[in-house]
């Protein structure tokens, strides 16, 4: 580093942190083809907890497998097996509901699902068959919502960001291009009467900075719209039948974040950036008729923008606000604003979870929002005063804060479902929750 | 067994890196979970790979890049709620705020703030390595710096 970033004081307050996270790094053993060695040096209760929570999690979860091979229901397809009604505390058993019926179906062994989505009164799934990604197989299962029976249809290619519409369901697919910074975006299709898939079409876009596509596919108004954070972020409107792009949208702000949210809402295409997005929440609406009328609404708070959900033609946002230096004080409200982006209403500062879903006109969401990481609840929001109340509370898998976990919701025959688990080390579990 | 070269590039960058990799994760697991993808991808290539002027380089980019393909394959949940319960646990004063400031700054500035102001490289190599226009890396490292200022109050040093 030369002597003038020495003394910039960005790069002392950056050189600092990670000489203080280095400092706190204990190198574990490098042994080859073993994969990743887990580790972690942080000492006191919090490893002595985690040591006996993963003792009692495998003694558990075998105790459970066993009990699976020897009586539980299975599906020959997947390999998963029902599990509700297990001992309270066990992954995959509700440690307190109110007022809802609660039922788990947990997946192990080779079987890793993904994704969800609701349509026609049937829950989907994509998972994959097999432990290593780059060869594993993957389906889309169509899950009974009744019964939590699922049956796998295979799928051309392992793809991500599903979304249901005009009797199909859809999918992203990638390929990078070695050696530079395209990636090839597919498009593939499932139809849920023929229950086909059909690859439709594939996309070129240059990813600036991590050589890793930043998409994210939605279904709205007749059309496909795929968002690509590229070096000028654009929205392709694309044709779900033929997989042709009808139009191309740019001049689309950068929305920033680890995970674009792209939603169908009130007057067109809302886009943000999602946690770990920029402060100011950019929002913006297209109109799919017209498809090159671009508006980017003001933000109706600094807060960054966690979900968004389109609830009785009004969109409900779910925003998070740290306030400069106190990181315990982290405050999230939900704000309802009209098709204009103008505010309606917004919520109290109150605790609401990290992935919403609409079901006959109320907003449910999932996840630990404030309530700290040890649980999962599910909450309730009143449409009226924005209220949440926890009707469930779920436990993980595994720890939500470090894992993966309850960010694929779904509604569909009348229940909300929750995928948690996905992409984790512990088995996924899908929870059905019943008003 | 792993060669003498190659266990001492492990021993010598291994903390390094992931203190480097936490700086766009904000969460240390991730970033050790991802140094130590990119070591096991590392040693499974070392015969063509050990002869690169800087295989510590190397090792980031991989590493950034499994760790930001991570993120978005598995969703994973906003990390702030860890600071929230790691906080006061083992964290260093500020270490936290200096977490949540990062969070607040879109990956990619994150990423040139990393290369730039912790790596050192000036902002020609930063765009070679992103890809992008001297004047986007710029423009990534102005907006950056200017938004973990911001949060942090840190005071901008004069510039001649």
């Amino acid at each position: 580093m030369d002597d003038d970033r020495r003394h910039d004081p960005t790069s002392r307050l950056l050189a600092d942190f990670v000489q203080q996270v280095g400092d706190q790094v204990v190198t574990p053993p490098f042994t080859p083809g073993r994969g990743r060695a887990r580790r972690r040096d942080r000492p006191h209760r919090t490893h002595h907890r985690r040591v006996l929570a993963l003792c009692v999690s495998v003694v558990l979860v075998v105790g459970a497998v066993a009990l699976l091979v020897a009586y539980g229901p299975r599906s020959s397809d997947t390999g998963g097996g029902v599990t509700g009604g297990g001992v309270a505390g066990q992954p995959g058993v509700p440690v307190h509901a109110k007022h809802v019926r609660v039922r788990a179906l947990e997946f192990g062994g080779t079987f890793h699902p993904a994704e969800i989505v609701g349509a026609h009164g049937v829950l989907w799934m994509t998972a994959r068959h097999g432990n290593d990604p780059s060869t594993a197989p993957c389906a889309i299962e169509r899950i009974d919502p009744a019964r939590l029976s699922p049956v796998a249809y295979p799928l051309s290619a392992c793809g991500m960001n599903i979304v249901a519409g005009n009797g199909a369901l859809y999918l992203e697919t990638e390929a990078s291009q070695p050696g530079s910074n395209s990636v090839d975006i597919g498009i593939e299709s499932f139809s849920t009467t023929t229950e086909r898939s059909t690859f439709l079409s594939r996309h070129l876009m240059t990813v600036v900075g991590s050589e890793i596509a930043h998409t994210q596919l939605a279904y709205a108004d007749g059309w496909l719209w795929l968002y690509g954070d590229t070096d000028h972020d654009v929205v392709l409107q694309i044709s779900p039948t033929s997989g042709a792009v009808v139009r191309t949208l740019t001049g689309v702000p950068a929305i920033g974040g680890t995970e674009p949210l792209v939603a169908a809402g009130p007057g067109g295409i809302w886009l943000a950036g999602g946690p770990g997005g920029p402060p100011a929440p950019a929002v913006v609406a297209s109109d799919p008729s017209t498809g090159n009328t671009i508006q980017a609404l003001p933000g109706t708070t600094s807060a960054t923008v966690e979900w968004l959900a389109p609830v009785n033609a009004r969109m409900w946002k779910g925003e998070a606000n740290v306030p400069q230096g106190q990181h315990r004080s982290l405050t999230e409200r939900i704000v309802v604003v009209n098709g204009s982006g103008a505010f309606v209403k917004r919520s109290p500062v109150e605790g609401f979870g990290s992935a919403p879903v609409a079901v006959a006109g109320q907003l449910w969401t999932a996840g630990p929002g404030g309530s700290g990481c040890a649980r999962q609840p599910i909450w309730r929001v009143d449409p009226t005063t924005l209220r949440t109340t926890v009707i469930a509370t779920l436990r993980p898998t595994s720890d939500p804060c470090l894992t993966p976990s309850f960010r694929s919701v779904a509604g569909t025959g009348g229940a909300l479902f929750v995928l948690d688990g996905a992409g984790g080390s512990a088995p996924a579990v899908l929870y059905r929750v019943k008003p | 067994m792993p060669t003498t070269t190659f266990t001492e590039l492990y021993a010598a960058s291994y903390a390094r890196l992931v203190g480097q990799l936490t700086v766009i994760t904000t969460d240390r697991d991730a970033a050790e979970d991802a140094v130590q993808e990119a070591f096991s991808r590392l040693w499974r290539q070392w015969d063509s790979l050990s002869g690169y002027d800087r295989p510590e380089a190397w090792l980031r980019r991989v590493a950034v890049n499994i760790a930001i393909s991570r993120w978005r394959r598995i969703r994973r949940l906003h990390p702030l709620r860890q600071s929230d319960r790691d906080a006061g646990e083992d964290d260093a004063a500020g270490r936290a705020d200096i977490e949540a400031a990062l969070r607040r700054i879109p990956v990619k500035q994150r990423h040139a703030l990393l290369l730039h102001h912790v790596v050192g490289l000036p902002v020609a190599e930063v765009a070679q390595e992103l890809g992008a226009a001297e004047g986007t890396v710029k423009s990534w490292l102005f907006r950056g710096r200017e938004a973990l200022q911001r949060s942090l109050g840190v005071e901008e040093a004069p510039r001649g």
